[in-house]
């Protein structure tokens, strides 16, 4: 219950922190996503419980803070958790190359989710310049800043949920 | 027994001789023979005094680097205050230029009532072009609001919370604004890219629409306000076999920058969907 509060709370102040800051920082008119960051670096963590609850939680913060069709960022960030996963378990154990992977593909599967559901709201838009403008610079945003997130939720993860000792 | 006389006249020889040497000297008279007789004793004493202090810094010296240390990390504490002050007075003007210039938007369309909001956020998915304001209903806020600045037409509030707002920016995909092209005088249509930039549709053939054009709200389909700035003709594309001509625009506001914006509060969005014909059945 108490790690399920401290989810929330943190979830909550990435998101404030997101919506405030990180989101002025683009590069072209690519974003830097500091939640899914966590969601991913969440779902390599195989010794945790409950890591959907930080996906859940991240996905639906994801959701109030954004304009985009509710239930779109939530399946986003739902998929690549458990992509994440499935990565490091079958894959990669090596969890700096799972992250770098799981970013990859989790950016990919956010920025298809967000083109279509725009594209059915607002009209088909430009590919190429999905591509140039938004893909591939928030591409290299996330696996830049994938690695200091990693080690931030690997801190977390043993703080949180401290190793049980064998007998 | 008999004093003798010379005896008895020697206190007060004294006396009248240390007298006259304290006249003189008072008056000035001694002053070259004291500086001469006091230089040499002057010039030893400031020897022993240095050496004296050299010795006393020296033997003290741990308890005065201790000293200057702490004084050295008051001042350094004192100087980064300071520095904070200045820029929280630096940040203070900026918020004041904005404000000021605010103001005298306002006060040049006088028909209008503005609210003033701070963005607080900026969308989180980069296909959506919206903004958060720390406005909301109990501010007296409604959806459709328009959001300008003093540069120009902002956007739209799309959705509302008691004490926050979001604002759809006129660069979101789904933004659709009417237009009028002053110089042109003609009517046509902005719209968001996915880019963060805008376009122009819809302009008529026949017009004749030159880049530097200036771009007004027209006010028509009810959702602006009319004559507020929105940008300027940047190219022009025409082609014979297209139907309408259509435009890139260098818009007014600088939306990477927006701090404070205005809210029309006014202004009631008209809604003009029961005045579209349905198909009949």
């Amino acid at each position: 219950m108490t790690q399920s509060l401290f989810i929330i709370a943190f979830m909550s102040l990435v998101g404030l922190m997101q919506s405030a800051v990180f989101s002025r920082l683009n590069l072209l008119n690519g974003k830097l996503d500091v939640l899914f960051l966590f969601v991913i670096g969440w779902s390599l963590q195989p010794r945790v419980k409950a890591r959907w609850l930080w996906a859940a939680v991240g996905g639906l913060i994801a959701t109030l803070l954004s304009a985009m069709t509710p239930g779109v960022l939530l399946l986003a960030y739902m998929l690549t958790f458990v992509i994440g996963s499935y990565i490091q378990q079958h894959f990669w154990k090596q969890p700096s190359l799972a992250m770098l992977a799981a970013v990859f593909i989790g950016v990919v599967i956010i920025h298809l989710f967000s083109y279509v559901a725009v594209s059915l709201i607002s009209g088909l838009q430009p590919v190429r310049e999905v591509l140039n403008f938004l893909l591939l610079p928030s591409l290299l945003l996330n696996i830049l800043c994938a690695f200091p997130v990693y080690l931030v939720v690997k801190d977390m993860a043993s703080w949180l949920y401290p190793e049980e000792l064998k007998v | 027994m008999k004093v003798p006389v010379a005896r008895s006249i020697r206190p007060g020889a004294v006396i009248i001789i240390s007298l006259g040497i304290i006249l003189l000297a008072l008056s000035g008279f001694l002053t070259p023979l004291t500086r001469l007789i006091l230089a040499p004793f002057l010039q030893a004493q400031t020897w022993i005094a240095e050496r004296y202090n050299a010795i006393a810094s020296f033997v003290n010296a741990p308890a005065d680097v201790a000293a200057l240390r702490q004084r050295n990390a008051q001042l350094e504490a004192e100087n980064a205050r300071l520095e904070l002050q200045v820029i929280q007075l630096q940040q203070q003007v900026r918020e004041a230029e904005v404000l000021s210039s605010l103001v005298d938007y306002a006060r040049s369309s006088v028909q209008s009532r503005y609210a003033a909001a701070a963005v607080i956020g900026y969308d989180t998915n980069p296909f959506m072009r919206y903004i958060l304001i720390n406005r909301g209903a109990d501010d007296g806020l409604k959806i459709g609001m328009p959001i300008v600045t003093n540069q120009g037409l902002v956007g739209q509030i799309a959705a509302i919370t008691s004490g926050a707002a979001r604002v759809r920016l006129i660069t979101d995909p789904s933004s659709v604004v009417d237009v009028h092209l002053q110089n042109a005088d003609v009517d046509a249509i902005l719209q968001g890219q996915i880019t963060g930039e805008a376009s122009l549709e819809m302009i008529p053939q026949t017009a004749n629409v030159q880049p530097g054009d200036l771009i007004l709200t027209s006010g028509l389909g009810g959702n602006y306000p009319a004559n507020i700035v929105v940008g300027q003709v940047a190219t022009v594309r025409k082609r014979d076999f297209d139907l309408f001509q259509s435009a890139s625009v260098q818009l007014a506001v600088d939306f990477a920058r927006l701090e404070i914006v205005l809210v029309i509060s006014n202004f009631q969005p008209v809604d003009i969907a029961p005045l579209i014909p349905t198909p009949a059945p």
